[in-house]
Order: C-alpha cells, then structure tokens, then sequence
C-alpha cells in the first residue's frame, strides 16, 4: 500500500524565542516581538536584528565540532540532536543507512569572509582559514549532522530561499515515501544576521528600517509594516511512516498529509502579485493529501512582514478559503530567519494541532485595509483544529506549502 | 613571551576543545585527534599570534616536536620562515592571545 501521510515523531527548534522546542514555543505565545539592536550590525542602516538568546555552540556541542564550524550548522546541530532525543531514538542502535537527512538553507555561513577576504586583499592567502569555505558551504549542515548522528541514508540540501527549509520537509516525505530510508531528520538552518546580509537586504529595500523600534519592526500583516527583519535559527523534524512509528510505540506529535511546491516564473524577488504561483503550491499541498478547503482549520502563514508579501498572501488565502480560518505569522515575534524559517513554522503548526493552540502574530496593531483575514493577535487563542497548512514563498519565486493533521 | 608550547595548548583547549589532561609533550597528533584540516587550522592560527609565517603544515610527530620547531623559527636559526611581510617589524610581540570563538 502507498504510504500517503508520513508521522512527525521529533521536533528541535532553535530560535529568537529561546533554545529547544519548548522554550520556542513558550516565547512564541508571549506576542513580543523580539528585534534588538545587534551589536554585529553595529553601524549599518539596519543595525537590528532577532538573535538566538545566550546561543553557546561550544557549550552544546563541544568545540571539537564547532571550531570548524559556522554558526548556521551549529544551530542546525543543536535541534537535530533534540528532533532526535524527542523522538526517543537511539542513534547508537537504529539502522544508519535507513536515515535520511534533509535540511534546507536559504544562504551559507559567513561568519569568517569578512576577515578571509581582508586576507585575500592583502595577498596573505597563507592567512586564509583551510576551514573557511567548508565551515560555510550549505551542504556541510547536512554533512556534520550526518556524522554527529549517524544518519547514512540519502543525506541532501536544499536551497528554494526562504522555502528552502519546507521544501526540504517536502523532499524528506517523498523519500519516506519511495522506501529509500525508513527515518528522516528534515528541516532548516540560517544566520541571516550578518553584516554582509543587512547590507544587501537592505540595498535591496526589503528590510524595516524602524531602528526606532527593533522590537516592532516586523509587523505582519500590519497597516504599517515596511519590511522584514533578519533573524537565524533552526528546525529539524523527525519523520517516519505512521505504521513504523506506531510499531516502536512512539508518539506522533502529528501527520504531514500533504506538500505542494511550484514555481511563480515572475520575478527574482517580487511574488507575482496574482498569486497564482502561491496559489497553486497551496491547492497542490490539498489536493496531495486528499483534502479540501474545509479540512483547513489554521493557517501558519509566510506573513513576512514585506508590503508586497503580506499584501498578495492575504490576497491568496481570500481566494483559496471562502472564509480563511484563523491565521498567524511567527515572524512578529522572532524575525525571518531565511531558509530556516519554513521548517520553523512547519515546527510550530504541528505543535498548534498537538496543543490546539495558536501562538499570536506579534506586532499586529491595525490589520492592512482590504485584507479581511482572522489574524490571531496579543494572545494565543485555543482553536478546535485538525488540519493545517504552513506556507513558505521564496525569492525566485519559489514556494512551498505543507498541509499537517492532528495524529 | 608566552612559550610556544603553551601557546599550542592553550589553543588546544579553548579552539579544539582538546581536554587538558590530554595535552602532553609527548602526544602525538593522532592521540589528540587534531587531523590535517585541524593541523592547517593550528599553524593559520599560531601564524597569527606570533605573527610569522610558518610552514604548511606541523613538523614532527608530537607536540612537544612542533613546539619546538616554532620556537627554533621564533629564534631565527632554522627553517626557510622569515619574518611575514606586511606585519610591522616595530611591533612588540604578538597580542594577548584572544582565540575566536568557534
């Protein structure tokens, strides 16, 4: 029989609300916002950003891994072992080559080019780090992962900008589905805040520049939003065929029934204000887990804060849903962190199903003219749900939508 | 000036995570688990507190070996290093030693 649905059996999450699952989702029900002026982006147009608090890779991990290691693997690292841990797998015991792993990453690290460039301008190339492109190339999340855990199935990157961590959950069912692994660790990774991606976003218009007020600069949804605001973090999901996973009696936090992935064709950084490319990943997400519009009970939206974004998802979801059920965006509180942030969200709504909870949109004051959507603001509201989709739309118009059910 | 062995441990320690009780003259790269990425790393790092240039690589088999041979390169009296060009020659010494943080 095709295995249609997959289990989610492990969640990590590291993020601007706090470092491990639970202490993210504790953060996201808050409604703070969580920009703050970042040191590291000390002098720039936007010197703000949202930060993983107290995050100390070689504390968690041990500076045998990290010294070669950029910050964006380390945080990958570090929600791969709890995925792990809280699906109570033994990685000494289980089955290596029957595990996959997926992680998706919108950019690379950078932590060190500044310096190695300042070397390479100097003619010092013997000062240039041997570590300094392999502690940063985006495959490498998966790599070290791999060999922390022991995963040595199918091991694969993707990279769809901000859907990157999405589209990697979506990779992650098809292989479970294929038979080629019988586990898979899925998810996504960045360090967005770094110099060199403030300076660029920023040229390119897409950030808030309320330095006046970090903590309210990302604004979904909202009248006055005028951009996003950088963030990093990770998520990893454990996935497995439900009858697996019910056979070693572990528990199934939820069921990802769908994924829909497509393309706009428009433009490298505008959605196509139609929204049919966005449109389209959505249907495709239903129509691949045999569900309709009614089977929608909460929407995790992409709700980036940019005008254009917001704007044209508000327009997708009106015309998708007759009545759209109750939405949230979690890049309010903790930013966007790139191709982390659709494994975030993903993360977050199958805790919303377990817990039948949504977390509210930080920063949400006056909902945008004409968007007519239930945005959930100021404090979680208790929802009766069974079904949910979490979106994520990429520069290059790459998008991503993911339909989750309550176990 | 901090010798060169101590230097090499200390960055064993705080960039490595080497645990100290690990850190003998007498042990050798592979006990210490320092491969050749790791080694490569050690000399870009030894090149930049003491401000010279050093081989590519770690010589001898133990640390206590290569110590040794960078002291001997500090001293002036072996090996094709030379004082690195573009590091100014009145500068007193290399900088307390900061190791970034990995």
């Amino acid at each position: 029989m095709t295995v249609r649905e997959v289990a989610v059996t492990g969640i990590g999450l590291v993020t601007p609300a706090g470092i491990g699952r639970e202490a993210t989702w504790a953060g996201l029900l808050t409604g703070t916002g969580l920009g703050a002026h970042d040191e590291d982006l000390a002098g720039l147009p936007v010197d703000f950003s949202c930060k993983v608090p107290g995050f100390d890779g070689g504390a968690l991990l041990g500076r045998r891994i990290t010294w070669r290691n950029d910050r964006f693997i380390q945080l990958a690292m570090v929600a791969a072992r709890e995925a792990v841990a809280d699906a109570a797998l033994d990685t000494a015991a289980w089955d290596g080559p029957r595990v996959a792993i997926v992680i998706g990453s919108a950019s690379n690290g950078g932590d060190r080019w500044p310096a190695e460039y300042r070397h390479l301008a100097e003619g010092r190339v013997d000062a240039i780090s041997p570590t300094a492109l392999l502690r940063s190339l985006p495959n490498m999340v998966a790599g070290e992962v791999s060999t922390d855990l022991r995963a040595l199935g199918p091991c694969l990157t993707t990279s769809t900008a901000c859907a990157s961590g999405a589209t990697a959950i979506g990779v992650a069912r098809d292989l479970l589905r294929s038979g080629a692994c019988d586990i898979a660790l899925a998810g996504g990774t960045d360090c967005a805040r770094v110099p060199m991606g403030s300076a660029t976003f920023h040229r390119m218009q897409a950030l808030s520049r309320r330095r006046h007020d970090p903590a309210g600069a990302s604004r979904p949804f909202d009248a006055d939003r005028d951009g996003f605001v950088l963030s990093e973090g990770a998520a990893v999901l454990v996935l497995e065929r439900p009858d697996s996973a019910r056979a070693r009696g572990a528990r199934v936090r939820g069921l990802l029934s769908g994924y829909g992935a497509s393309s706009d064709g428009y433009h490298a950084t505008r959605p196509d204000p139609d929204g049919s490319g966005a449109r389209r990943a959505l249907v495709a997400a239903l129509s691949d887990a045999g569900a309709g519009v009614s089977d929608v009970h909460h929407v995790n939206a992409h709700g980036t804060s940019t005008p254009l974004n917001d704007r044209v998802e508000a327009d997708v979801l009106r015309g998708v849903f007759r009545s759209a059920p109750p939405v949230t965006s979690l890049k309010g509180a903790i930013g966007h962190s790139l191709g982390a942030a659709g494994a975030v969200d993903a993360a977050c709504t199958v805790l919303s199903l377990e817990r039948q909870l949504i977390p509210p949109t930080a920063n949400l004051g006056r909902l945008d003219d004409g968007m007519d959507l239930d945005v959930v603001t100021k404090v979680p509201r208790r929802h009766r749900m069974e079904g949910a989709i979490s979106n994520a739309f990429g520069f290059g118009g790459q998008n991503a939508v993911l339909f989750f059910r309550t176990a | 000036m901090e010798p060169v062995y101590d230097l090499m441990a200390r960055l064993l320690t705080e960039y490595f995570g080497v645990p100290e009780e690990e850190i003998t003259p007498d042990a050798t790269y592979e006990q210490l688990e320092i491969d050749s990425l790791a080694q490569a790393e050690m000399v870009t790092l030894l090149e930049d507190h003491l401000r010279m240039t050093l081989d590519q690589e770690l010589r001898g088999e133990t640390l206590g070996e290569a110590a040794a041979h960078v002291e001997r390169l500090l001293a002036g009296r072996a090996g094709p290093a030379e004082a690195a060009a573009g590091h100014d020659a009145g500068a007193a010494g290399p900088a307390a030693l900061t190791v970034p943080t990995p």
